[in-house]
């Protein structure tokens, strides 16, 4: 399964402003991959996951499932997803979980046999199998969240989007939900999309991330490449404090970040903008004495700071 | 098959909420029962000591007729709105238009699954009725198929208030003042001959009226429904299902475009 997306572009308008969401997203995503969005608040993810699965129909561009178009006509491809959306609720929560797999699966035309001994071994993966006969709205966030992936689930998807799945799930919750997401994803030949804020969750996953900002894909890189380059080197150098550190903000641009500490101030930056003797140079003529320096791979974070031009 | 299996999830929905809130539709079916008490009563009581109270058991039948068919119009007018309503505000709307076909085939079972409720609880309020005011009504089986001609007009009429629903959010007010036109303007509770000629025909527009006049002209006048079919009466009366059916349809699927080009079915 190939599933394209080709210059999709949305604004929304108000009486005085029109906000661009998507702004020719142009991409391709393969069968067994996992793909991780990211980008600050307002960067377009939830409406690119909205525009796939056809809750949102985009001004231009199209999406293509194995090359047929999904606008104006092509809605049967959605039986092709499930979906998780961010900010709504995914299921009944007046219903028990029992009770909203008979509904969703009565709604995508489902087996209702089939469908409730698939979710009673979803729910045993996510040890639910106690809880099946609570109305939802007992449950804690983590299990709706649960409930709803395995719901998501059911009818089988070849691509399955997920906006930020892993919100209010425990540590233990999300390392369990992030295996079966890569289990389903690898084990089924799925497309998985992902956006999350976690972005540790999607260094772990994802095959691939594409960076969003203002609806357009400032860059993409696959996640083992981004590991494994060597170019860039992440340099955190701890200097003493003194009063020159105002002045130090007309260069905050060279570095991620810079965090006063109590005795100390930390200056993280990577060594593919400025080289690291450009960085102690600098440092030097604000009279800043170095206490430590120290050399780290880039972790996501660093990229998307660095991406993002925060 | 899968059109069928959505109307029979909506249906499956309809009955796990008439289950777990059953007080609540049993208080407002008690509720409208003292509504219709009240109404039938004022109209044959008089304020003035000096004046004999009148009972017209022949008025009571058809207000007892003409109640029972605004009690489906009541839901059919009103619940597509606010279940769609209900829907946008606990933030489920979106996960059931997930779904390659539009929205109209779930309202369609949530519409059936009412329909099948009510009657239900039609049949025990017609028995009520007719104990409480000491009338009898046979209704001929003909009044069946101008019940469903008429229910498809009020279908129509709730679809057109679920689509606007989807784009204006809040429409309470609005379908309520619908609910109480088909009240007093269809002949339900006043009859049509008391009201001035430019109300008549208004109410003539309206989706209830000439079903109405026609299931009493089977009932109260032993008119058979192969007669009443043949009329110009009974064509007008299709006419006015059709029209209200139709504009219910395209308004809501147009409606549904733009809500679904606006973003508008994951906000309230």
């Amino acid at each position: 399964m190939l599933l394209e997306t080709i210059n999709l572009t949305k604004i929304y308008k108000n009486k005085n402003t029109h906000i661009k969401a998507l702004d020719n997203f142009t991409y391709t995503f393969e069968s067994g991959n996992i793909y991780g969005i990211v980008g600050l608040n307002g960067a377009g993810k939830t409406t690119l996951i909205k525009t796939i699965c056809g809750l949102l129909i985009p001004d231009s561009g199209n999406v293509y499932f194995d090359g047929n178009p999904l606008y104006p006509r092509g809605h049967k491809n959605l039986q092709l997803i499930g979906a998780i959306l961010e900010g709504s609720r995914n299921i009944f929560w007046n219903f028990t979980p029992i009770q909203n797999v008979k509904y969703f699966s009565l709604l995508r035309g489902l087996n209702l046999k089939k469908s409730i001994t698939k979710a009673l071994s979803i729910f045993s993966e996510f040890d639910l199998n106690e809880k099946l006969n609570n109305p939802v709205r007992n449950l804690s966030q983590g299990m709706k969240q649960k409930i709803a992936i395995a719901i998501s689930l059911l009818h089988d998807p070849v691509i399955l989007l997920l906006d930020e799945p892993t919100l209010g799930l425990d540590p233990l919750a999300g390392n369990k939900m992030q295996n079966y997401i890569l289990k389903f994803a690898k084990e089924n030949k799925k497309i998985i999309i992902i956006t999350s804020h976690q972005l540790s969750i999607l260094e772990n996953i994802c095959d691939e991330i594409i960076f969003l900002k203002k609806g357009a894909i400032i860059s993409s890189q696959r996640v083992d490449e981004l590991k494994s380059s060597s170019k860039q080197t992440i340099y955190i150098i701890k200097t003493t404090k003194n009063d020159n550190l105002k002045k130090i903000y007309s260069i905050k641009h060279l570095f991620f970040n810079i965090e006063i500490k109590e005795n100390c101030v930390e200056f993280k930056f990577n060594s593919k903008v400025v080289s690291l003797e450009k960085i102690l140079q600098l440092l030097k003529n604000f009279d800043l004495s170095i206490i430590d320096i120290e050399k780290q791979k880039p972790s996501l974070e660093d990229v998307f700071l660095k991406e993002m031009g925060t | 098959m899968k059109v069928f299996s959505i109307i029979l999830a909506e249906c499956y929905r309809e009955f796990v909420y008439a289950k777990r809130y059953s007080v609540e539709r049993i208080s407002s079916l008690v509720m409208l029962f003292f509504i219709f008490f009240g109404i039938v009563y004022s109209s044959t009581t008089s304020f003035n000591p000096g004046q004999s109270n009148h009972f017209d058991s022949i008025s009571t039948a058809h207000r007892i007729i003409g109640f029972l068919l605004w009690f489906f119009a009541l839901d059919a007018v009103g619940h597509l709105s606010s279940s769609i309503r209900e829907d946008l505000h606990i933030g489920i709307l979106e996960q059931i238009a997930l779904s390659p076909y539009s929205l109209i085939f779930n309202l369609l079972g949530r519409s059936l699954s009412r329909l099948i409720i009510n009657f239900s609880i039609s049949i025990i309020l017609f028995y009520v009725l007719q104990n409480t005011f000491n009338v009898t009504i046979k209704i001929p089986v003909g009044v069946l198929v101008l019940f469903i001609i008429t229910y498809a007009g009020l279908y129509g009429l709730g679809l057109f208030f679920a689509g606007l629903t989807l784009i204006f959010k809040r429409l309470g007010p609005i379908t309520t003042i619908t609910r109480f036109l088909l009240l007093i303007f269809t002949g339900a509770i006043i009859p049509l001959d008391s009201f001035p000629s430019y109300l008549k025909y208004f109410s003539l527009t309206l989706p209830m009226t000439l079903g109405l006049s026609i299931i009493k002209n089977l009932i109260f006048e032993r008119v058979t429904f192969f007669e009443v079919a043949g009329s110009i009466k009974f064509f007008l009366f299709i006419a006015n299902s059709l029209f209200y059916l139709c504009i219910g349809i395209i308004t809501f699927l147009y409606l549904e475009k733009r809500a679904r080009s606006k973003g508008a079915l994951g906000t309230y």
